[in-house]
């Protein structure tokens, strides 16, 4: 049980994530407990691995090509909506602040329609009500 | 144009080899980015951290394409190590003879081996935070996901990876 808690908390000690107290524990259990010793070890081997990944050589044509095909793009070429990649550039999207701002402004002139009453068929009475008294 | 071609090409082509662990679609990927970043922003604004914003469409456009493919195809998503040839094998070695390949070039292999076998998001994750060195905060601002997605999938990804390396390496990792 406790080396099941260790080892779901392994990869952040590794990173550094845990407290202080925390990250004394998992060295007091790793002192006590060689097969989690073991476990940290791996795990921070891993993490240096990853680290130490190589960057992968450019290929020589690529700066070329990607010259070629700047060169290409007609400048008033239209892209696909950028909500569809999820990507949006700085400044060309609209502030939640600002889409709140507007949806009430909306609201507001909704209402004030509303508010002058009749003369909009929709929303006033009809110009001439007729009450009828029942007979009999 | 050459300017930021010249200083960013390098990072797109490192961040999309990663990310598609192939060279072909690598530079597709790249070109595409530069594309888009270029066409938004304008050949240059001076006021965009280009590179940044290359980054981001990269990775989005990665996963984008990821998940377009999982819906008309639900096949694996990974290209297999057979048809893909490894890092480690288009890199020159440095030691020159793979009889002399050391064993902690062995562990790299067999990480890049691993990180492949990853479903994209949880490759994307692991490139951010443990091989990049970002932040949970950054990663999740790149990906356009929260933070605690970010951190969700990295706890999920390396445990896959740490399962995977104790498949090829027994007792040496």
């Amino acid at each position: 049980m406790i080396c099941a808690i260790f080892r779901n908390m392994v990869d952040l000690y590794v990173e550094g994530r845990l407290t202080g107290f925390q990250a004394q524990w998992m060295e007091r259990h790793a002192a006590a407990c060689p097969a989690c010793a073991a476990e940290l070890a791996a795990w921070k081997r891993m993490s240096a691995g990853l680290r130490e990944i190589p960057v992968p050589p450019v290929p020589p044509n690529l700066k070329e090509m990607l010259r070629g095909a700047l060169k290409r793009k007609e400048p008033e070429e239209t892209e696909p909506a950028e909500e569809a990649l999820g990507v949006a550039f700085p400044g060309w999207s609209w502030e939640p602040s600002m889409a709140l701002a507007a949806g009430l402004v909306a609201l507001a002139l909704s209402s004030s329609i509303s508010a002058i009453g009749p003369g909009i068929p929709s929303q006033g009475y009809p110009d001439q009500t007729v009450y009828r008294a029942p007979r009999g | 144009m050459n300017e930021l071609i010249e200083k960013h090409a390098e990072m797109a082509y490192a961040a999309a080899y990663r990310l598609t662990c192939n060279q072909s679609d690598a530079a597709d990927l790249v070109q595409e980015a530069f594309l888009r970043v270029i066409n938004k922003a304008g050949l240059y604004n001076k006021d965009l951290d280009f590179g940044g914003w290359l980054r981001r469409v990269i990775f989005r456009v990665y996963l984008n394409r990821k998940r377009g493919e999982s819906r008309r195809h639900e096949v694996s998503l990974e290209t297999s190590e057979a048809e893909t040839p490894s890092l480690m094998e288009q890199l020159p070695d440095p030691a020159g003879s793979p009889e002399s390949i050391t064993e902690k070039n062995e562990l790299q292999a067999d990480l890049e081996a691993a990180l492949r076998g990853l479903p994209a998001d949880m490759r994307a994750c692991v490139l951010l935070v443990d091989v990049e060195q970002r932040g949970y905060e950054e990663a999740a601002e790149i990906l356009n996901w929260p933070v605690g997605s970010v951190a969700g999938r990295l706890f999920r990804a390396r445990r896959l990876l740490r399962a995977s390396l104790a498949g090829y390496e027994g007792e040496k990792i």
